[in-house]
């Protein structure tokens, strides 16, 4: 079903011509149309095809004259003008038609010559004889024209229909590949053979990915390159695609394969001369291109769906593990520290110096696994959004009063400076989640400074908020820690030979204040220059919360 | 520390626990029996006459807090509940239930020792029916309802004093927050929790030293207010 694919588009001229403009007026631009056909007719009659028309034309004539001639030896004929709509028909349907006219006008010719009595003149000498020619001529015109469109016709609808297959399959192959590389390798070869020539593929880091399906050896034009090389500087912002001149006159279109995203590089096709057909079969490489663009597209929001889901059944399983594993930690712990701090009271360890050091120990250290223990179950709480903050007007010295009671072992041997307004403030917070926010923040200070320096805790109104700032006197932030801070199991160089710990109190403390609709800020001078934390909390606007 | 013989039930189903309380009641002077279930526990409590009850809420037979609607049901005896569920909800809902005290897990044994010691003493002095609470600086004479700081009288307005009053009643024990509102401003007020913290602060303005920093009027985060016991107070913390 090979298309003779030269042809097909000029006979669409031909049609042009015969429908010209009545008027018959000589203006310089018809006049330029008339000499582009003549162009165009001398070209096609000089190609191989063209000869062969004409050819195959005048041996039809000569073939149908002999045949009657022969025919004519033996026997008398009846008129056989209609013989010669046989050749006519036959040249229309192989070679279009001009094949026919001329065989029409030969036929006319010979009829006149060998069969309208008498014999082996020419001439009008009688007037049936040159109706009979000029009817002749018309009917084998007329039939000649109407096969030779029939002929089109079939053609163009054969054409159509390999296209619509061959785009059908391309659509099949792109549809059920999983991976970008099947898709590029469908386009590639769908517009390989679309445009019988090169097709190269660009990927985003701008090396070669493919090599083309014919012509394998030939070089790629520097021009090309370049274009592409401009067009993934471009980027997708405006991009769009160029045709250039790839030498040998042959023209390139470049164009990024997805207009929306510049991940999937950039296509370059040979779309050799720029002929007549050369806008159609550009929209139609660009279309295929579009929408290989699209099916890439796809792909990655689906990778991008199911990378997602991957991490957050993962996240979800940590999740469920830690608060587990937690919570089976808890339970011996219970015990030991329980049973130390029954240890520390019984007369036989009071007595004794050494053995009370030892129940303190492990006190001490049982009651510290406790906390961890505690921010993990916080942390995968706050992570898991089971952080249900239980809004309600309170008095933030309550909350600060009870933080400071939960850290006093720590803070037991500093000088803790505590200012808070005379004043009765209501807030509306959940002191709980707020009274554990305000102790990570006392714990991360007592723990990053020397235990005699003082510690400072300071509430104070502050436009449209409570704020409430813990200042010590200790290792500080450097620029590299503040940007990490607030980073879930952050913790800075220094402070991880400082002291123990899992990072985890400052992301806590955020998330605890965020539940409250308040902010928290640290602020240091820079290394061993001590650090404020201040959280700020909304002082709630009277007429919005009285319900 | 004497407090006499009193007898003690530990209603536990881990025996780790049991055996640390155990012996720490047995420290602080107590008789200890020890329960592994609710039913053993009610049967417990049925035959020998107890005085105070630590109750885990975890049983495998019945749960903690169904345990105590069914020891309330007949019984007033001081109950103190462990858990290691420390929401305030959970703790406002024992409490309303008839709990005594709560302790969360893990827990210092000194803190279950000053609890079980408020709670007792709280329990001799309703069977004793005294007419004046004195503490520390402060004192509350019921009968004549007035209050007294440092021989000083007090000016308290009649929504102040009630609300002390309904805390010295029950001197040590936490006094839910909609149980206060429910009593000094009526069932319509139980949610108006901002009445209740400017009158605490009127009234810790008039009774403590330093209202930021109370001593007497202390606040139980999301449950609601206790007034502190001296007897409490002089306990040993474990520092």
């Amino acid at each position: 079903m090979s298309i003779d694919r030269s042809a097909l588009p000029l006979e669409g001229v031909d049609d042009r011509a015969r429908s010209r403009p009545a008027d018959g007026s000589l203006t310089p631009a018809l006049a330029k149309k008339y000499f582009d056909y003549a162009r165009i007719w001398i070209r096609k009659a000089m190609a191989p095809g063209g000869v062969t028309r004409l050819v195959m034309a005048l041996v039809f004539i000569v073939g149908t004259d002999a045949f009657l001639l022969v025919m004519r030896y033996f026997q008398e004929l009846p008129p056989v003008a209609l013989t010669f709509l046989i050749p006519v028909a036959v040249a229309a349907i192989r070679w279009g038609t001009l094949s026919a006219a001329i065989t029409a006008f030969g036929g006319a010719a010979t009829l006149t010559y060998f069969f309208y009595s008498p014999f082996y003149t020419t001439g009008p000498d009688s007037r049936s004889r040159v109706l009979g020619v000029v009817v002749f001529l018309i009917v084998s015109l007329v039939l000649g024209y109407l096969v030779a469109r029939t002929r089109r016709d079939a053609a163009r609808a054969l054409k159509r229909e390999n296209e619509i297959r061959d785009l059908y399959t391309f659509s099949q192959r792109i549809s059920s590949a999983h991976t970008p590389a099947g898709i590029f390798e469908a386009m590639q070869q769908h517009l390989g053979t679309l445009v019988g020539r090169k097709v190269l593929l660009f990927d985003s880091l701008g090396t070669l990915e493919a090599k083309s399906e014919r012509l394998g050896d030939v070089g790629i034009p520097k021009t090309v390159t370049e274009a592409v090389d401009k067009t993934q500087a471009a980027g997708t912002v405006g991009s769009k695609d160029i045709v250039v001149d790839g030498g040998r006159g042959s023209a390139w279109l470049v164009r990024p394969v997805s207009t929306n995203t510049a991940d999937f590089g950039v296509i370059a096709v040979d779309l050799g001369r720029r002929s007549e057909v050369f806008d159609d079969l550009r929209a139609r490489v660009v279309a295929l291109i579009g929408d290989a663009g699209l099916s890439l597209e796809r792909l990655g929001l689906a990778r991008t769906i199911s990378e997602a889901r991957t991490r957050a059944e993962t996240e979800q399983f940590r999740e469920a593990l830690i608060g587990s594993v937690s919570h089976e930690l808890r339970t011996p712990l219970s015990s030991i520290l329980g049973a130390s701090t029954v240890l520390a009271l019984a007369p036989e360890i009071t007595g004794n110096s050494r053995l009370k050091k030892l129940a303190a120990l492990i006190h001490q250290e049982s009651e510290r696994l406790n906390v961890e223990i505690q921010n993990i179950l916080d942390a995968s709480r706050i992570s898991s959004n089971g952080l249900q903050a239980k809004l309600e007007w309170a008095e933030p010295s309550d909350f600060v009063n009870a933080a400071l009671q939960r850290c006093r072992n720590r803070l037991a041997s500093r000088a803790v400076e505590v200012t808070l307004p005379e004043e009765l403030v209501l807030l509306r917070i959940d002191s709980v989640l707020m009274e554990r926010a305000l102790g990570q923040i006392l714990d991360n200070a007592a723990k990053y400074s020397s235990p005699e320096s003082a510690i400072s805790v300071r509430g104070h109104n502050e436009s449209g908020h409570f704020a409430i700032s813990v200042a010590d006197q200790g290792a500080g932030l450097d620029a590299n820690d503040r940007a990490l801070l607030g980073q879930k199991f952050f913790r800075g160089n220094r402070h991880s030979q400082v002291t123990s710990g899992l990072g985890l109190g400052f992301w806590i403390a955020s998330a605890f204040v965020a539940a409250n609709n308040g902010t928290i800020e640290a602020v240091s001078e820079g290394v061993n220059r001590g650090m404020t934390v201040t959280i700020r909390l909304p002082l709630s606007m009277k007429e919005s919360d009285k319900d | 520390m004497t407090d006499g013989d009193q007898h003690v039930l530990i209603i536990d189903d881990e025996a780790q626990i049991r055996q640390f309380v155990r012996a720490g009641m047995e420290l602080g002077g107590y008789r200890v029996s020890e329960a592994a279930n609710g039913n053993d526990a009610l049967r417990e409590i049925t035959l020998h006459p107890i005085d105070l009850v630590i109750l885990d809420l975890a049983l495998p037979d019945i749960d903690g807090s169904e345990l105590l609607e069914r020891i309330r049901a007949w019984s007033g005896v001081p109950v103190i509940i462990l858990s290691v569920r420390a929401g305030e909800t959970e703790k406002v809902k024992l409490l309303e239930l008839g709990a005594d005290d709560y302790v969360v897990k893990p827990f210092f044994m000194s803190e279950l020792l000053a609890r079980a010691k408020v709670v007792l003493r709280r329990q001799s002095e309703r069977k004793d029916g005294e007419s004046a609470l004195r503490l520390d600086r402060l004192v509350i004479d019921f009968a004549s309802r007035t209050v007294e700081l440092e021989g000083k009288r007090l000016n308290l307005t009649p929504k102040e004093y009630r609300l002390l009053q309904v805390l010295a009643q029950h001197p040590g024990k936490v006094i839910t927050h909609q149980n206060l509102l429910k009593t000094v401003w009526g069932q319509a007020h139980v949610n108006n929790t901002q009445y209740l913290r400017i009158f605490v602060r009127k009234l810790r303005q008039k009774i403590e030293a330093d209202p930021n920093r109370p001593k007497v009027l202390l606040t139980e985060l999301g449950v609601g207010y206790r007034l502190n016991d001296p007897t409490a107070r002089d306990q040993n913390r474990l520092e």
